[in-house]
Order: structure tokens, then C-alpha cells, then sequence
């Protein structure tokens, strides 16, 4: 075998292991708004904070538990326990779950956005100034989710205003959450929550 | 890590980064043109490889846990003086025959062009911080941010690296072919 030879299968083995490792996790993130509902209805799933302390002590996701990648490797739980696993980034995210999935666990899932859509989906609903009809019932919903969580729905927000993010169809790049998480975090605090 | 420590990586890595340009051949100023006329894929091929290469480490390294990629810099992207910065070094390229790096490399080995070129080089850095008042605007016009490929396009990055690693082998394949055909 020459050198080009190995050099090619080296690079079909680690790009097509790349597109493979994400393929597998691409289908396997949780809104926020079903993680919410999950814990609501009793159904108990493990849900794991891969951020820092300081991070994990500003806010965290009810009952969740602050890990580390290297944690997770002598994480002992039953197999079929439901494992919700949100980070600071999504590659952090995305290898506590390839790390999980290696030893054995199948329900692992990745907090869709990370705690961005936590914040703005759960904690802090808003409802437009302009709320259509449809917009107001998904409101209702989501409130009742953020009361039950301590958190406080905001009203009467300008459209301009409104958060953005992969929940709405045709979301662009402006609502990533490595960059409004901790603003946010920081607005709440703030607002004595 | 202290500075003299980083300073003293930096110029290992630049070090070797020169050596394989040279090993590639892209000291000489008609290998490089070649690109430009289709006549050679060198440039196209070793640079392509490179961003492979490490596009595949930085991947694995930090799915892995061997790499924070939150303390890797991003540069941010300036849509309209990138595009402008783009098109000039385009010019100068096809012009001299030499980009920054491969001029010093030329130069290193003793050709003259690339002393040249690094004179040049020099010239224009005094005289875009000369203009840059006058150049101010334009050149913190059209801030996107650091920007990613998956964030982008709104796919797994794995999926950007296999395809773009897919890209690579295709183009890998049509210079070979075009190396071979007389």
C-alpha cells in the first residue's frame, strides 16, 4: 500500500467518522420546552450541566447536576435512564454525549441551544406586544411551564425584542446562544430570580 | 503557558510551516502562477491538504476532550474589507508571483523576487497604516461576527467536516487527473 493510499484512508476514516458521530447525534437533541414538560410530568430524566462551576452556580436547569466529560466516564446509572446533557458549546455537549452513547447508554439526548432556550423558552416566555392568536395560546402553555419552574413571564414585549431560535422556522444566526447565554443569565440575576 | 514559551512554539511551527512550503516546491514564483492558468494544482493541493488536516485534528482533538475549543480565537468576519483585502492580495498574487509566506520561503533559498516581494510587502504595510485613518470605516464595515460553518448553514459540524473532507478528496482526484493528461 503507498503512502497516498494510506493517507486517503486515513482521511475517508476520520471525515466520514466525523459525518457519522454527528449524523447520530443530529437526531438525538431535546427542546427545551419538552424537557420542561418531561420533568413536569414525573418522567425523570437525568439531566447533566457540563459548564463551569461559576457558570452552574449563576443558573442551572431544575434538577440538574454539574458534570464533567471525564466525570461521565464513571458515570454508573442504570442503562435505560434518560440522560439530557447540556454545555457551554455545542462540541462540549456533543462529546458528553458520544462519551455516554460509547458506554452503553441509548437515551441520551442534547439540550437543543443549551441553556439559551432554557432561559428564553422556560424561565422567561415572552409575548409579543402584537401576539397573534397562536402566539398567545403557545404563551399560555409556556407559562404555566415557567411559573411551575420559578420562573416569570414576560408580557407586552416589543416584536423587535423578541428572542429568536432554532424553535422557529427560518431562525438565523442571530439568537446563538454562546454569545446571549450569560448576558441573559446575567439580566436574571439581576431581576432578583 | 508563558509568552517566551508560546513565542518559542510559534517559531517551531513557522519554522516548519516554511520548510514543508519549500518541500512543496511553492518557493518558485511559476509554480504558484500555475494556479492561476490551471497549468499547476500544487498550490491548490498542499493548501487544501492542510486545511484538511487540520480541520480533521481540531475535530477529533476536541471530541475527544484533548482540545478546548472555546480557547481557540475565532477571527471575526468583516464581509466587505475581507472581500476588497481578498481581491487586492488575489492581484498581488498573480502580480509577484509570491504570496507573505512563500515570498519569505523564496527568499530564505536566495531568489531575489521573493526579497522583492517582502520589500513590497513592507511598502504596503506602511502605507495601508499610513491611509488607515481614511480606511477606518470600510474596514470595520460589515461585522458578522466570528462566524462557523455549522453555525451557518445549520448542520452538525461533523457533517461539515466529512463534507468538506469529501470536497477535498474530489478536488485531490481532478488535479491528479489533470497532472496525468499530457
Amino acid at each position: 500500500m503507498t503512502l497516498h493510499a494510506w493517507l486517503l484512508a486515513v482521511a475517508v476514516i476520520l471525515g466520514g467518522g466525523a459525518a457519522a458521530a454527528d449524523s447520530l447525534l443530529a437526531g438525538h437533541e431535546t427542546s427545551a420546552v419538552a424537557l420542561a414538560e418531561a420533568i413536569v410530568n414525573g418522567e425523570m430524566p437525568r439531566v447533566f450541566d457540563l459548564r463551569t462551576p461559576a457558570e452552574f452556580e449563576a443558573f442551572h436547569v431544575p434538577s440538574a447536576t454539574r458534570t464533567t466529560v471525564r466525570d461521565l466516564l464513571a458515570l454508573d446509572l442504570p442503562r435505560p435512564t434518560r440522560v439530557v446533557l447540556y454545555a457551554g458549546d455545542a462540541g462540549e455537549a456533543a462529546r458528553a454525549s458520544m462519551v455516554l452513547r460509547l458506554r452503553g447508554y441509548r437515551d441520551v439526548a442534547v439540550l437543543r441551544q443549551g441553556l439559551y432556550e432554557w432561559l428564553t423558552r422556560v424561565h422567561e416566555p415572552a409575548l409579543a406586544v402584537d401576539a397573534t392568536v397562536q402566539e398567545r395560546a403557545t404563551f399560555e402553555r409556556l407559562a404555566a411551564l415557567s411559573r411551575y419552574f420559578g420562573g416569570r413571564p414576560r408580557l407586552d414585549v416589543p416584536r423587535a425584542e423578541m428572542p429568536s431560535g432554532d424553535w422557529k422556522a427560518g431562525a438565523d444566526a442571530g439568537s446563538r446562544p454562546s454569545m446571549n447565554t450569560a448576558l441573559l443569565v446575567a439580566a436574571i440575576r439581576r431581576r432578583g430570580c | 503557558m508563558s509568552t517566551a514559551s508560546s513565542l518559542g512554539i510559534a517559531l517551531l511551527l513557522g519554522v516548519a510551516f516554511g520548510w514543508l512550503l519549500e518541500r512543496a516546491g511553492l518557493g518558485n514564483a511559476r509554480k504558484l502562477v500555475g494556479q492561476f492558468y490551471l497549468t499547476d494544482l500544487t498550490v491548490l493541493e498542499v493548501l487544501f491538504s492542510a486545511l484538511v488536516t487540520a480541520m480533521l485534528g481540531v475535530f477529533w482533538l476536541d471530541r475527544l476532550g484533548l482540545l478546548d475549543l472555546r480557547a481557540v480565537y475565532l477571527p471575526e468576519t468583516f464581509a466587505l474589507p475581507q472581500a476588497l483585502g481578498g481581491a487586492l492580495f488575489g492581484g498581488g498574487l498573480v502580480l509577484a508571483g509570491l504570496c507573505p509566506g512563500t515570498s519569505c520561503v523564496a527568499a530564505a533559498t536566495g531568489r531575489a523576487d521573493g526579497l522583492a516581494v517582502i520589500g513590497g510587502l513592507v511598502l504596503g504595510i506602511l502605507a495601508f497604516n499610513s491611509a488607515f485613518d481614511w480606511l477606518r470605516q470600510i474596514y470595520a464595515s460589515t461585522p458578522l461576527g466570528p462566524l462557523t460553518l455549522p453555525e451557518l448553514l445549520h448542520v452538525p459540524a461533523g457533517i461539515v467536516v466529512g463534507t468538506v473532507t469529501a470536497m477535498a478528496l474530489g478536488v485531490f482526484a481532478g488535479a491528479r487527473r489533470l497532472r496525468v493528461q499530457p
